[in-house]
């Protein structure tokens, strides 16, 4: 009798109805990404792109999108690092209906905060702070707006953390006694939301307060309140799908007005998310 | 000098206006400015028929309580408008 290889069950991610399928024929890289996009595997999309890892972690792995090569003689961080980022892209590229934009977003009971702006901004250290303190988590990297209802969604993969931030919440988790993150050669933290706490996973909410943060070593915690015209300025700057919109100045002003903005200086991540998780639960002042 | 040169607005920019300030994008370029309630209108007086000398005249007539602070406004607004690429030197 012939041995039968069989191929691979493929994951499925999906985000803002459009999806994408991986196959894997290694285990550990495997593991390690259905652990990562753990939150994001439910929902219904059109088929989207196609990856195939294949290899191994002595001979290299090959990455293949749609039948094309995109990386070859990988290791096994810098593949799964160079799919991750590949795949969210093919996620947010073809989304034609809803604003999205670069930022994290969490909620607590139906009203949602917007943390905006580009890597390095501080929206996954501000992320983890928020569910950590409760807030439901919708995702840490791209938000989802709908322009005609406001409702905000987000792609719940794994809070990925760096530098500093990482080692914090490394011990953090540790003295909690809660399970081993992923951890990559290119030291990056993966803290699954599941983790901070029940009632982590928020549905969906109405964007209530968008948040422009900005990480300054000792610098004492301040909230600038910008007006409608600035935080659209500033939305737009992080707006990734605009040209496949049909207004995006328009849905983004609207937003803008429908919302409460501010730029948020910072140097401790626990006293910025205390003061957006009070700001969030404070009567709103722009309808 | 300025004065002389008659400032009109680039071809392209949608603008949307939001509380007296203005948003302006120009879907080709990806190009977002942000206008302060002074420039928003300074920008759209630049329609090609006035020389900036004239349209610091026309805001000075309208606003005289602020004619002096008025021409430095206006000619200041008018090259970070003109260094954004909002207008161009007719």
């Amino acid at each position: 009798m012939g041995l039968s290889s069989r191929r691979p069950e493929p994951l499925g991610v999906h985000f803002a109805g459009n999806g994408a399928q991986v196959v894997c024929s290694d285990s550990l890289v495997r593991r390690c990404l259905a652990r990562y996009f753990a939150h994001c595997q439910n929902g219904a999309s059109a088929p989207g792109a196609a990856y195939e890892i294949t290899g191994s972690a002595s001979r290299g792995f090959i990455l293949m999108r749609d039948g094309k090569p995109l990386l070859s003689g990988a290791g096994r961080d810098r593949v799964v690092l160079e799919l991750i980022q590949d795949l969210t892209s093919r996620l947010i590229g073809p989304n034609q209906r809803q604003l999205l934009f670069h930022a994290g977003c969490l909620a607590r009971k139906g009203r949602g905060v917007m943390l905006c702006g580009r890597t390095g901004a501080g929206k996954s250290t501000l992320a983890a702070w928020l569910a950590d303190l409760g807030l439901g988590y919708l995702g840490e990297e791209v938000a989802a707006v709908d322009p005609v209802s406001g409702r905000m969604t987000g792609l719940p993969r794994c809070i990925t953390l760096k530098g500093e931030s990482a080692r914090e919440w490394r011990e953090r988790l540790i003295r909690r006694g809660r399970a081993p993150m992923e951890l990559t050669a290119h030291g990056h933290l993966w803290i699954d939301p599941a983790q901070l706490g029940p009632g982590w996973m928020a549905a969906g909410a109405a964007a209530r307060l968008v948040v422009f943060p900005r990480f300054a070593e000792k610098a004492p915690l301040r909230a600038e309140a910008m007006s409608s015209g600035a935080a659209a300025f500033e939305l737009l700057q992080n707006l990734v799908n605009a040209r496949n919109l049909a207004d995006p100045l328009g849905a983004t002003a609207r937003l803008a007005q429908g919302t409460r903005a501010c730029r948020l200086t910072y140097s401790s991540g626990r006293e910025a998310a205390q003061w957006i998780d009070d700001a969030i639960k404070a009567p709103s002042t722009r309808p | 000098m300025q004065g002389d040169k008659t400032p009109l607005r680039v071809e392209g920019f949608e603008v949307e206006e939001m509380d007296g300030e203005a948003v302006l994008y120009h879907p080709a370029s990806d190009k977002v400015l942000h206008l302060n309630p002074s420039a928003a209108l300074i920008w759209t007086l630049c329609t090609g028929r006035h020389t900036a000398a004239e349209l610091a005249e026309t805001l000075c007539a309208v606003y005289p309580q602020s004619a002096a602070e008025i021409k430095k406004d206006v000619s200041l607004a008018l090259e970070e408008l003109f260094a954004a690429g909002a207008i161009q030197w007719a």
